[in-house]
């Protein structure tokens, strides 16, 4: 997912100016693209609000000495979400890579049985095939289990006002900590 | 990873370009030493942490964008996001290893042939991974993404 363009950002402009357009935008982008994540929580939709959250992390990794208190704590916030989105994400890998691990093995095994029709032990792969539908249940499993934590994790933050709060600290010193 | 080495003295009124250029300089200062790691070890926490740190400088070329010379800038975020890529081809079937790991516990006996199924097919994606990251370094090197870097903070604007 690209990011959104950050308007007015002039060279001469003064940083803590610069640092509340970006991270206006960056929070702004983060807001759109949750409420699909928290819905359904599909691959893509957590993968993109992931990528958002580590987007605006990394601004306040760049910014956060000339925004308000609330920032540093922000970015303990993120990486938190960020940590359990990339749990998800993984999850999702290890799942599809064990389906096209299975998917390959098995087309292996026919193209084996088509060669040897008369020998079922040319299936050679077929002791796998079980082990691997087990890894993708049990990383679907921990994959809802992550959407959980991730889902918990976001209501904290909209219980402590996490949004308006770095926009206050982006207008540089309001925003307690 | 260690938390982002500070860029000291930022100040809210100094113009944005040259705090680029100050931020930038860490960062890539935090890629090389990584790198000298990377280099001297090969270990995967070193890879890792020149992950973290290639990431970082990315980032903060993509914050400051408007602050450096649109064609220079966009070749050298290429090449920093292209050793990004080569860190994670080492870095990323580590990952998933280590979340298999503990599957050799647990599953029974019956499904751990295909537990080393995927293992296998893992391994041998990261150890094609450190011959990725050799060819990046050196394409690096070649290339002198480090002079590069230094001359795109020499020319900030503001």
């Amino acid at each position: 997912m690209k990011a959104k363009k950050v308007k007015g950002l002039k060279p001469s402009m003064p940083l803590g100016a610069a640092a509340e357009r970006i991270v206006q935008t960056r929070l702004a982008e983060i807001e759109q693209l949750a409420p699909a994540a928290l819905a359904d929580a599909e691959p893509g939709d957590t993968h993109d609000l992931r990528i958002a959250v580590k987007r605006l992390r990394y601004v306040l990794d760049a910014t956060s000495p000339v925004l308000g208190p609330y920032a540093e704590n922000a970015r303990k916030h993120l990486r938190r979400l960020q940590d359990v989105l990339g749990e998800v994400q993984d999850c999702d890998v290890l799942v599809a890579r064990a389906e096209t691990r299975q998917a390959e093995l098995h087309a292996h095994d026919i193209a084996a049985m088509i060669a040897h029709p008369k020998d079922p032990a040319a299936a050679r792969h077929r002791t796998a095939y079980r082990g691997l539908a087990m890894v993708s249940a049990h990383f679907a499993a921990r994959r809802a289990f992550a959407v959980r934590r991730f889902r918990r994790a976001w209501h904290a933050l909209e219980r402590e006002e996490f949004a308006a709060k770095l926009r206050a600290a982006s207008r540089g010193g309001a925003g307690a900590a | 990873m260690a938390a982002p080495r500070p860029v000291p003295g930022l100040d809210p009124e100094e113009p944005f370009g040259s705090a680029a250029a100050r931020v930038v300089t860490v960062r890539a200062d935090e890629l090389w030493t990584m790198a000298e790691r990377v280099r001297r070890t090969g270990d995967p926490e070193a890879i890792h942490d020149m992950r973290v740190a290639s990431r970082r400088l990315r980032a903060s070329l993509e914050v400051f964008a408007t602050c450096f010379p649109g064609q220079p800038r966009k070749a050298v975020l290429k090449d920093v996001k292209g050793l990004a890529d080569a860190l994670g081809a080492r870095r990323d079937p580590d990952v998933l290893l280590e979340a298999l790991a503990p599957l050799r516990e647990s599953f029974g006996r019956q499904d751990q042939p295909g537990v080393t199924a995927l293992t296998t097919a893992l391994e041998a994606e990261r150890d094609a991974g450190s011959s990725v990251v050799e060819a990046a370094l050196a394409e690096a090197d070649r290339t002198d993404l480090h002079g590069r870097i230094e001359e795109l903070v020499r020319s900030v604007k503001g």
